[in-house]
């Protein structure tokens, strides 16, 4: 499903990723763990589409075709879905209105009708159920104003509202309460099946309890130095990152 | 219909003004004219005037309507209206009152709503304590050109403890008439504990193919609330790019009272919006908010000013608005704070959304603060939309200009749905939308 070779990419002539290779098939849940500055949200965003990257090389496919030429909402429309890790607020700009219309563009994308006012009320609140998100929040300036845990938990109800292919979570988990975790956990859960694929960015093994990956990467420093099964991050947890650097 | 240039016309009268035989209304008119031949108009030299020219328009001959409107049916003008069935709704066509287009199916107990003009006729002395009291003619020429040439316009009344639930309107048109001058004057009561919503709202009729049409309108309102009165008072000015707009309102606020001021500014080519309130009495406090929408060549240009004379008065202040294409807005929001007027908030804001680089934007706060114990803020954007917000969106499979749209639309709707009337804010909202091409966005995601 996602392929990416050799990545090199720099932000104002820096250097931050310095060769990522990652293969992410259909199924699979792959964990990226790794220190503060070490490039892992900087990975989420070129593969979200943001501007002011620059690629110095390599490459990354996407179900075969090439993502980074692909505009920002294509990417988004072709099924890939990032939860950022500080979630931007947009005053004035209503949830419903935003959601709907972005639900919308997808399935015009992909040659579905429309949902019409009353198939989205349903599917709205079917997936604000699921991730126990306050309905107020959804009459309100999307995330204007939310606490940090509602800014998370709303990154996975759009998650869930927009059912992606590929999904990044990036540091989700941070600022959630214990029970907020597991919601999330089961939220993420429940969109789990055969064709699509979850890439967890965490600091803490504790979310990997409760989303069990299949592979655990560690990215220091722009590059993938360890990957290894679920054991690995909780080694990582025991020892923190000193002794793979050093290595 | 003869016309004046603008210049001469300070020198005179005309004879068709109402309440000739009227001795304290003539010398109103002829000291504000007296004003304007001393001080003449404004030019770019006086410091609230720099930015704005209005040399041109001086050089362009202008006169009142003399004749009676013409055959207009409601169904001409009906896209104006705020709902089908208005309670109260008084409309003035190129100046003059129009009986045949104002409805007046409000509760009669509640208020009293007459045109100015027969006010002047039949009743004069409802007027003396108010008309030409709050508003100085000397403080421009327009506001002078305006006094001495009162005609017509609106006498509202509000009935102590009186709260009106629908909002009265207050409908200007004015057809294409090349040179016409237009001098509404508003008079805005609210007796003790009163409620009101007022729109004052200016269009015009046959927005295209008006070639070298050229008209003026010099608006003058004055507003007195008494004590725990309160009033939102929305103007809307949406007229078409042919028509300059110079208007001013003068507030004065009793105890307690509640002043709530929407300027919606998406037409003319030359706009001049000046609103000045005064809180003489403690606890009185305001809220003036404006949305100015312009593109083309379009120039406005908003002047606040609110005078603390009183303690523990609250001011705040929300100016926001959208340029594009060679548009230039001035914003000037003024806050005076007199020595006594402890206890002082005062907050201003303005923000300014640009669409294209080759607008122009000149934001100035002037803070003036006499007092020691008060809170005043003031904070000011000019931008682009925020890359940041745009990428989200689009992230989210918005497209580019989609997710613009929604910016932009989140931006001004701020200002709107400060509102409280929600029939009129869904109103007031297309009208907005329809201006800046949204009204194509799908939001009726609910409905
Ligand atoms: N726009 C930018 N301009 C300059 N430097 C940047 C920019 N974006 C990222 N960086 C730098 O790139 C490095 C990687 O940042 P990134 O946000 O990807 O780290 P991270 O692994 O997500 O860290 P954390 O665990 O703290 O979230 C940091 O040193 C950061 O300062
Ligand atoms: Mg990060």
């Amino acid at each position: 499903m996602l392929k990416i070779s050799n990545l090199k990419v720099s932000v104002e002539n820096k250097a931050i990723l310095k060769g990522i290779n990652l293969e992410v098939k259909a199924g699979e849940v792959h964990a990226i763990m790794g220190p503060n500055g070490s490039g892992k949200s900087t990975l989420a965003n070129v593969l979200a589409g943001r501007d002011g990257y620059q690629r110095d090389d390599g490459s990354v496919l996407y179900n075969g075709s090439d993502l980074l030429t692909m505009p920002a909402e294509q990417r988004a429309r072709e099924g890939l879905f990032i939860a950022f890790q500080y979630p931007v607020e947009i005053p004035g700009v209503n949830m419903v209105y935003f959601i709907k219309a972005a639900v919308n563009a997808k399935r015009k994308y992909q040659g579905l009708p429309e949902y019409d006012a009353m198939d989205f009320l349903q599917i709205v609140n079917e997936k604000a159920e699921l991730v126990k998100m306050d309905e107020k929040l959804l009459e309100r300036a999307v995330n204007e104003g939310f606490s940090g845990g509602e800014k998370k938990r709303n990154e996975i109800f759009q998650m869930a509202v927009l059912e992606p292919r590929l999904a990044i979570l990036d540091e989700t988990d941070s600022g959630l309460d214990i029970d907020a975790l597991k919601v999330v956990a089961d939220g993420v859960n429940a969109l789990r099946n055969d064709n699509n694929a979850i890439i967890v960015i965490t600091h803490y093994q504790r979310l990997l309890d409760y989303i069990v990956p299949d592979i655990v990467h560690v990215l220091s420093d722009g590059r993938i130095v360890k990957s290894g099964n679920k054991s690995l991050a909780l080694e990582l947890e025991d020892k923190g990152y000193g002794w793979l650097e050093a290595s | 219909m003869s016309t004046i240039p603008l210049t001469e016309r300070m020198h005179k009268t005309s004879t068709a003004l109402p309440g000739q035989d009227v001795a304290w209304l003539q010398q109103v008119r002829e000291t504000a004219l007296l004003t304007l031949s001393e001080k003449g108009f404004p030019h770019k030299k006086h410091e609230d005037w720099k930015y704005t020219d209005i040399q041109p328009l001086l050089e362009q001959e202008f006169a009142l309507s003399d004749s009676a409107c013409i055959g207009l049916l409601d169904e001409d003008i009906e896209h104006l209206f705020l709902s089908l069935d208005e309670d109260c709704r008084i409309v003035f066509v190129n100046g003059r009152f129009a009986p045949q287009l104002s409805a007046f199916n409000h509760d009669k107990s509640q208020f009293e709503i007459i045109n100015l003009a027969k006010v002047i006729d039949t009743r004069p002395d409802l007027l003396q304590p108010y008309l030409a009291r709050y508003a100085n003619p000397a403080e421009h020429g327009f506001n002078a050109l305006n006094t001495a040439s009162i005609n017509d316009g609106l006498y509202l009344h509000v009935f102590k403890n009186v709260q009106v639930r629908e909002p009265i309107h207050v409908l200007y048109l004015t057809t294409a008439v090349d040179g016409l001058l237009v001098c509404p004057r508003n008079l805005i009561l609210l007796d003790n504990h009163a409620q009101a919503t007022v729109v004052e709202h200016y269009a015009s009729l046959s927005q295209t193919n008006m070639g070298h049409v050229s008209m003026l309108v010099d608006a003058v309102s004055e507003t007195m609330l008494a004590l725990g009165a309160k009033l939102e008072h929305i103007k809307i000015q949406q007229e078409s790019k042919h028509t300059s707009h110079i208007a001013s309102h003068t507030v004065l606020q009793q105890r307690d009272s509640h002043f709530t001021s929407l300027i919606i500014s998406t037409g003319g080519k030359l706009v001049r919006s000046d609103i000045h309130t005064r809180l003489v009495e403690q606890g009185a406090e305001c809220e003036l908010n404006g949305l100015y929408i312009a593109d083309e060549s379009q120039h406005m240009d908003f002047h606040t000013f609110i005078e603390h004379a009183a303690p523990a008065c609250t001011s705040r202040q929300d100016y926001r608005g959208v340029l594009d294409n060679r548009s230039r807005v001035v914003f000037n929001g003024r806050v005076y704070v007199h020595k006594d007027a402890q206890q002082s908030n005062a907050g201003q804001s303005n923000n300014t959304l640009l669409l294209s680089d080759k607008t122009e934007m000149d934001s100035k706060p002037q803070l003036e603060i006499y007092a020691d114990d008060v809170k005043c803020s003031h904070g000011a954007t000019v931008g682009q939309l925020d890359e940041d917000m745009l990428f989200y969106l689009r992230s989210r499979g918005l497209d580019p200009q989609t997710a613009r749209r929604f910016l932009i639309k989140g931006f001004v709707g701020q200002v709107l749905q400060q509102m409280q009337n929600s029939l009129l804010r869904k109103r007031i909202e297309q009208w907005v939308n329809q201006r800046l091409h949204l009204d194509d966005i799908q939001q009726e995601a609910l409905q």
